[in-house]
């Protein structure tokens, strides 16, 4: 209890502070997100409708998964040194195995007599991707995306140790000074973004899923 | 090509790439606006690849195909298939989409106002023998039968003039099938559309075709009607494929008021009676059970206005 007053006065004492890590934890996961969201979704149906692209495609960015977060953050240390950016590739990179292979997924799922009869009746390509494969692949994608967004908000208080701010920097002071009341400031927060992304998407799951729960 | 042909083949050859032989071999065919035409086939003889041809689903490697005089390849793509009904055997409803949205697809695509979208769909699901209260209902909910009605539905939207149907009622349960078989009959009867329909069973393509093209290895053997078909088969594999042998089959495909002579004497109380166009099968069927001498053919009206005998029907044998 004590622990959590302490936090309490703190961010108190240091609003401003807290809510500037608080801003760049946000930006810098959401950045990593629409970064890898405009990267993968069009590499990931790429895959889907071309099998020779697939394989070397997938290949790479399974190998990029096994690698543990903070490994990928110290590796792209000595590349692009401190600061914000060098997080926020680290972040993307994160971000993009689950989308895409959802996405490729999503894309390969879909029954090739739907799109045979869509083309058919003279359907564009344009409007059965829009009214027929996205809807189909959705459920997938959305799956993915929620899988990236938890691991890179939890992931983005890594970030701190190689200086891109966030509220990992509470994290890493709490635990230096051994206090861990500055510790919760920062896990506390974090946390509860994780929660809340997992909640929000799971919403949004459930509304792309309608058609095959009835 | 004269204006009342719908769709005519002109030497269309198909090879698919790494084939060694064609899959259609320079076919030419005619057919009749308002026809009713099914393709008969083992699988791999190029039926469905001659179908899938008049929508541009695969492209011919050769010759010229049109669609009321114009040459398909003239048309931009997706004018050509909205104005032209797919339908097939795997139905490939939008599983996300209700009945009512799935048989909307082609008003939506031509961009008609709601309510005329939703009389059109109320039409067709009434046409096709759906309760109305299926509009908001999902694919998965509705029987292979049903899912497949609401295929001929969702193909008939647009009001298009032709019908490409790809063995629709293939994946059927029997008793569904001849149920399904004889609505689209009236169906195609009361609208006049002119069909193309893809088959590998003989029973299916002499009920529904008023002509049937028997094709193998690519090359279309004979264009008849069902009845000069099995009288007249061209070659010994049509004569194989349909049983020509097979005398019931005949039987079946003619109607009893085409056969009927006057009647002999007035008739009597407790003759076996038939309509016109009941097949001379279920006369010469009467005639064996009910051991009468004769059997009456009676007009729409239920009057007796001729009689067949077991004498005519060898004839006919």
């Amino acid at each position: 209890m004590d622990a959590l007053t302490g936090a309490y006065d703190y961010v108190l004492a240091n609003s401003e502070r807290f809510w500037d890590a608080l801003r760049v934890h946000v930006t810098i996961s959401l950045s990593a997100l629409l970064i890898a969201l405009v990267v993968c979704v069009p590499l990931g149906i790429a895959c889907a409708k071309k099998q020779w692209l697939s394989v070397p495609v997938m290949a790479t960015f399974n190998a990029l998964r096994v690698i543990p977060s903070l490994a990928i953050l110290v590796l792209i240390l000595p590349i692009m040194g401190t600061g914000f950016a060098p997080a926020l590739v680290a972040l993307t990179l994160l971000a993009c195995p689950p989308i895409l292979v959802n996405t490729y997924l999503g894309f390969r799922s879909i029954d090739s007599f739907v799109l045979e009869s869509a083309s058919g009746m003279g359907m564009s390509q344009g409007r059965i991707l829009r009214r027929i494969e996205f809807p189909l692949a959705a459920p997938l994608m959305i799956a993915g995306i929620k899988t990236a967004v938890v691991e890179v908000v939890a992931s983005a208080t890594l970030a701190a140790f190689i200086g891109g701010g966030g509220l990992g920097t509470f994290i890493i002071n709490g635990l230096s000074m051994y206090k861990f009341s500055i510790l919760l400031v920062g896990a506390i927060p974090v946390a509860m973004l994780a929660i809340a992304s997992e909640i929000v998407f799971a919403v949004i799951e459930r509304r792309t899923t309608k058609f095959q729960r009835v | 090509m004269s204006a009342q042909h719908a769709i005519v083949f002109d030497k269309v050859t198909k090879t698919f790439p790494k084939a060694s032989k064609p899959s259609v071999n320079e076919t030419s065919l005619a057919i009749e606006k308002g026809a009713f035409v099914t393709i008969l086939g083992a699988s791999g003889c190029g039926k469905t690849t001659l179908l899938k041809m008049v929508n541009r689903i695969i492209e011919p490697s050769g010759g010229k195909l049109s669609v009321f005089g114009k040459d398909i390849r003239e048309v931009p793509v997706n004018e050509l298939r909205q104005s032209i009904g797919y339908v097939i055997q795997q139905v490939g409803l939008f599983p996300h989409m209700t009945i009512e949205e799935n048989i909307a697809t082609v008003p939506n695509i031509l961009g008609w106002d709601r309510q005329k979208t939703q009389k059109r769909t109320e039409e067709l699901m009434e046409l096709v023998h759906l309760p109305t209260n299926f509009k908001n209902r999902y694919p998965r909910q509705l029987s292979g039968g049903q899912q497949q009605r609401v295929g001929i539905a969702r193909a008939m939207a647009g009001d298009p003039e032709i019908l490409l149907m790809d063995e629709p009622f293939g994946a059927i349960d029997a008793i569904t099938r001849t149920k399904l078989q004889d609505d689209f009959l009236d169906i195609q009867r009361k609208l006049g559309k002119t069909v193309l329909f893809v088959t590998h069973d003989v029973d299916e393509a002499l009920k529904l075709g008023d002509r049937v093209v028997v094709m193998n290895e690519g090359t279309i053997q004979q264009y008849d009607t069902p009845l000069g078909m099995v009288s007249k088969p061209a070659n010994e594999f049509v004569k194989q494929l349909i049983r020509t042998d097979d005398l019931f089959l005949r039987l079946q495909l003619i109607n009893a008021s085409e056969k009927m002579i006057a009647l002999t004497e007035p008739p009597r109380e407790g003759e076996p009676r038939v309509s016109g166009n009941e097949s001379l099968r279920n006369v010469l069927q009467r005639l064996l059970v009910q051991g009468s001498g004769r059997v009456l053919v009676e007009d729409a009206d239920g009057l007796p206005v001729g009689q067949l005998t077991l004498d005519i029907l060898k004839f006919e044998g």
